[in-house]
C-alpha cells in the first residue's frame, strides 16, 4: 500500500522564505531542515514580495535545493509559459502545480504532452454554495463560476492532470467530497491550513496526501497524529 | 568516473547533488565520445518516452550504448532509464528498447491510479551477494509504466499489481524507483548500486542526510 504522503508548503518570496520577526532564510536550508522532520515531499509556493523577482532567480534557489534534498519537490508558481515551466523541471523541480486559470488553457494538454502527465499537478479550490436548483449546497471551483468541483477534477484527469492539490473551504464537512474524489484515477491531496480534524478526515476518505503550511506542525508531529487512525505512513 | 548521459530527458540536479554528498566523481555526456574512458553509464529519464529516444538517438547514444555494454562497461538506467533498457514499452508500441534488461513495460492500472507518485514499501524477490537487504523499505516512484517482473528482478513494489522495482542482468541495473529522491535508505541503496558496478567514492561521504 503506498504512503499517504504528508507535505509541507513552504512559501518563497524573491527567492528567500519569509520568516515572521526574523531575517528570511535561504529554501535550501529550509528544504532540509523539513525533510529531517520527516517530510515525504515539498511543495515550494512562489509568493509575491521580496528583493528579486523573476525566472532567473526561481532556477537558481530551484538547483541549490535540488542539488541538497533527497526527497521529491513540487514549485507553485505563477508561470505562464512551457518554456517557465521548463526551465523550473530542468532545475530539479519533480512537478509543477498549475492554478485552475492556467489549468483551463491549452497550457495544461500542452504541459502534459511535453513533460508528462507524471510533473503536471492542478490546485483547485473547492467552496460550498448553494446548488443552482434549489436542491440544497454543492462544492464549486472558485476562480471558474458556475464550474462542479467533482466534474471539474473529472474534467482536468480527462486533459492530463498528474494529480490535484485540492483546498476545500472550512465551511462544510469535507469528507464526502474527498469519498467522490478517491474514485477518480489520479491522486489528490488535500491542502489543509492547518487544522487537525478536516486533515484527518480527508486522509480517511481517500485524500493521498496532506499539504500543509510548514511553518506549524512539523511532518513528525503531523504522523504522529495521524498515525494513530490506522493511515499508512512512511516512518 | 561516474557518467551521466545529458540528452534533455531528466532533470540531473539531484543525482549530482547525491554524488557530491556520497563523493562520487561524475560528469555529464552530451554525446558518446564526451564519457568517461571508464567507469558506470547512468541513463536517467523522465516523462514522454518517445522523445527521448529520440534525442538519445540524435545524440549517437542509442547506438552506442549496448556497444558499451557488450564490452562490459557497467550501464545504470533510472525510472524511463530503466523502460529505454528493456526490450519495449506499451507507451511506444512500434519502437523497440534497447533489450539491454528483459521484459516489456506495461501501463500501471486498471483500477489504480496513475500516475504512480509516492511511497511505496519495496520486496525483495531474490538476494544480490553485494546488495543490501532492501525489505521493508520505502522508495519513491513517480511513473505511469512500469517493467513486469521476471528472471531477473530483484526487487517489487505493488501498485494495483506487482512491478519490478530493480533489475540486474550482469553489470547492467535498472531501477524503477527514484533513489535519489527517496531519502537516507534510497541514497544508501544508489551508493551500493554504484558499488555493485565497480564504482567507489573518491572522498569521504557527508555525514547528514536528509
Amino acid at each position: 500500500m503506498d504512503a499517504k504522503r504528508i507535505i509541507p508548503v513552504l512559501q518563497v518570496a524573491g527567492g528567500l522564505v519569509p520568516m515572521p520577526g526574523s531575517a528570511p532564510g535561504h529554501p535550501a536550508d529550509w528544504a532540509c531542515r523539513l525533510a529531517l522532520e520527516g517530510a515525504d515531499g515539498i511543495v515550494f509556493r512562489e509568493v509575491p514580495g521580496g528583493g528579486r523577482p523573476g525566472r532567473e532567480l526561481r532556477t537558481e534557489w530551484l538547483r541549490e535545493v535540488a542539488g541538497s534534498l533527497f526527497i521529491p519537490i513540487a514549485l507553485e508558481a505563477p508561470c505562464t509559459c512551457l518554456a517557465e515551466l521548463e526551465e523550473a523541471l530542468e532545475a530539479g523541480a519533480d512537478k509543477v502545480i498549475l492554478d485552475a486559470a492556467l489549468a483551463a488553457t491549452p497550457t495544461l494538454a500542452a504541459a502534459v504532452q511535453r513533460f508528462g502527465r507524471c510533473h503536471v499537478s492542478v490546485a483547485v479550490d473547492a467552496v460550498a454554495e448553494a446548488a443552482p436548483d434549489g436542491s440544497g449546497s454543492r462544492w464549486a471551483v472558485a476562480g471558474r463560476p458556475g464550474a462542479e468541483a467533482l466534474a471539474w477534477m473529472a474534467e482536468l484527469e480527462q486533459l492530463g492532470a498528474g494529480e490535484i492539490l485540492l483546498r476545500v473551504a472550512p465551511e462544510a464537512p469535507a469528507g464526502a467530497l474527498f469519498q467522490k474524489a478517491a474514485r477518480l484515477a489520479l491522486s489528490v491531496v488535500f491542502r489543509c491550513d492547518g487544522d487537525p480534524a478536516p486533515a484527518a478526515e480527508a486522509l480517511l476518505h481517500g485524500a493521498d496526501g496532506l499539504a500543509f503550511p510548514a511553518m506549524g506542525r512539523t511532518s513528525a508531529d503531523w504522523k504522529s497524529l495521524l498515525s494513530p487512525q490506522g493511515l499508512a505512513l512512511r516512518q | 568516473m561516474i557518467t551521466f548521459i545529458q540528452y534533455g530527458g531528466a532533470s540531473l540536479s539531484t543525482l549530482e547533488g547525491a554524488m557530491r554528498r556520497m563523493g562520487f566523481e561524475h560528469c555529464r555526456a552530451g554525446t558518446p565520445d564526451q564519457a568517461a574512458p571508464e567507469g558506470p553509464i547512468v541513463l536517467v529519464g523522465a516523462g514522454p518516452l518517445d522523445p527521448a529516444c529520440a534525442a538519445l538517438k540524435a545524440s549517437g547514444w542509442w547506438r552506442e550504448l549496448p556497444q558499451l555494454a557488450a564490452d562490459g562497461r557497467p550501464v545504470l538506467g533510472i525510472n524511463l532509464g530503466l523502460h529505454i533498457l528493456a526490450e519495449g514499452s506499451e507507451e511506444s508500441p512500434r519502437g523497440a528498447g534497447l533489450g539491454l534488461i528483459p521484459g516489456i513495460v506495461r501501463r500501471l492500472g486498471p483500477r489504480v491510479k496513475v500516475p504512480h507518485w509516492g511511497w511505496s514499501p519495496v520486496r525483495q524477490l531474490r538476494d544480490h551477494p553485494l546488495l543490501p537487504e532492501i525489505r521493508g523499505g520505502w522508495l519513491f516512484f513517480a511513473h505511469c509504466h512500469a517493467l513486469e517482473p521476471g528472471s531477473e528482478t530483484l526487487s517489487i513494489a505493488v501498485h494495483g499489481r506487482p512491478f519490478s522495482v530493480m533489475e540486474c542482468r550482469g553489470r547492467t541495473v535498472g531501477v524503477q524507483a527514484h533513489l535519489e529522491k527517496s531519502g537516507c535508505f534510497g541514497l544508501a541503496l544508489l551508493e551500493k548500486t554504484l558499488g555493485v558496478l565497480g564504482e567507489k567514492p573518491r572522498s569521504a561521504p557527508a555525514a547528514d542526510c536528509n
